[in-house]
């Protein structure tokens, strides 16, 4: 015999700013995706990565789809912990229901120091819905 | 989903914020496929409710250890529940769920504010929908089975395949007709199994 888990998520992104204004619905996303980073957010990663997401980080590791994603994203904050920012400079929309957002991302290191990247977030819309297909990382050369 | 967040509205104009949300979930049946019995959980009445981590989360115990192709569950609450003399799964009647006016329990409570577009006026949103008729089973295809994950779609319960206009309607209770309209919606893509 086994016990099963159910687990439910009431799904409700879009807010009023969103919708007003499509940038700002860019930028409250990888504020989400930051906000759940900080948080080890689990669900709120859930509610906001698609489920074929990936992710280049800045050592060229590649993870492949939610739950590869989701397993390196708790493990880097574990494995680099420090506070983490992400700022919006520029969001650019390929279509409608598509954009592209670059941000800076910084990493305040435990001994001081800062870990300046830059990484980019490719968003589409879904049934209304702003979600992450894909994030880019990069760290500039010295 | 946060509480006291607005959100745009289904109908595109104005906000509307969430002030209580919950459902029953029952009648949870796990399909086999035919290579061996399908498991039937007994008792089976989950009121549903989204605390402030935003998920709601469950288990059904005594799962034969086989494979199963398939899970089938209901919205709603069956004739069987609605008379039961004991009070089975989370059935109970001091629970907000029970109609005050009739035996039986609320399907599905949600409760609001909208807040139209043209001005500051905020108006209280009611839906409590209930009705035998409006019990409705849903079907998802299984293709693992470790935890069991859901989302739900809560801009859908008013968006699809029926529009429900805050302005138009704004409370319904015992209309049959217009809960008709909202047990459609979460019978469609209300709830998603996200693989």
């Amino acid at each position: 015999m086994k016990t099963l888990k159910l687990i439910l998520w009431p799904l409700l992104v879009t807010s009023v700013l969103s919708a007003q204004n499509k940038e700002q619905a860019i930028i409250a996303l990888v504020d989400q995706y930051s906000q759940a980073r900080a948080n080890k957010d689990t669900g709120l990663l859930n509610q906001i990565l698609l489920p074929d997401v990936d992710q280049l980080v800045s050592n060229g590791e590649w993870r492949q789809g939610l739950d590869e994603s989701m397993a390196g994203m708790m493990s880097s904050s574990t494995r680099q912990p420090g506070s983490r920012s992400l700022t919006v400079e520029k969001v650019r929309f390929l279509t409608p229901e598509s954009a592209i957002a670059d941000a800076r991302y910084v990493i305040d290191n435990e001994d001081g120091t800062q870990r300046k990247m830059w990484s980019t977030f490719v968003a589409v819309q879904e049934d209304g819905v702003w979600k992450i297909a894909a994030i880019r990382n990069m760290l500039p050369a010295e | 989903m946060q509480f006291g967040k607005p959100y745009s509205s289904p109908n595109g104009d104005g906000s509307y914020e969430v002030n209580d949300f919950k459902f029953y979930l029952s009648n949870i049946q796990l399909v086999s496929g035919g290579q061996h019995k399908d498991f039937i959980e007994s008792d089976s009445y989950h009121l549903l409710t989204f605390p402030e981590d935003n998920r709601c989360t469950f288990s059904i115990t005594g799962v034969p250890k086989e494979e199963y192709k398939g899970i089938n569950f209901s919205i709603g609450v069956d004739d069987e529940g609605t008379f039961s003399k004991g009070y089975p799964g989370d059935l109970d009647p001091t629970n907000q769920m029970a109609w005050n006016w009739t035996q039986g329990y609320k399907f599905i409570l949600f409760e609001g504010l909208y807040t139209p577009g043209s001005n500051d006026e905020k108006i209280p949103l009611v839906y409590h929908v209930g009705f035998s008729e409006n019990k409705k089973n849903l079907v998802f295809d299984l293709d693992s089975f470790t935890d069991i994950r859901f989302i739900v779609h809560l801009n859908q319960l008013f968006d699809n395949p029926n529009l429900i206009d805050f302005h138009t309607h704004p409370r319904i209770l015992f209309n049959k007709e217009h809960s008709a309209m909202i047990s459609e919606n979460y019978a469609e893509s209300f709830i998603e199994l996200r693989h």
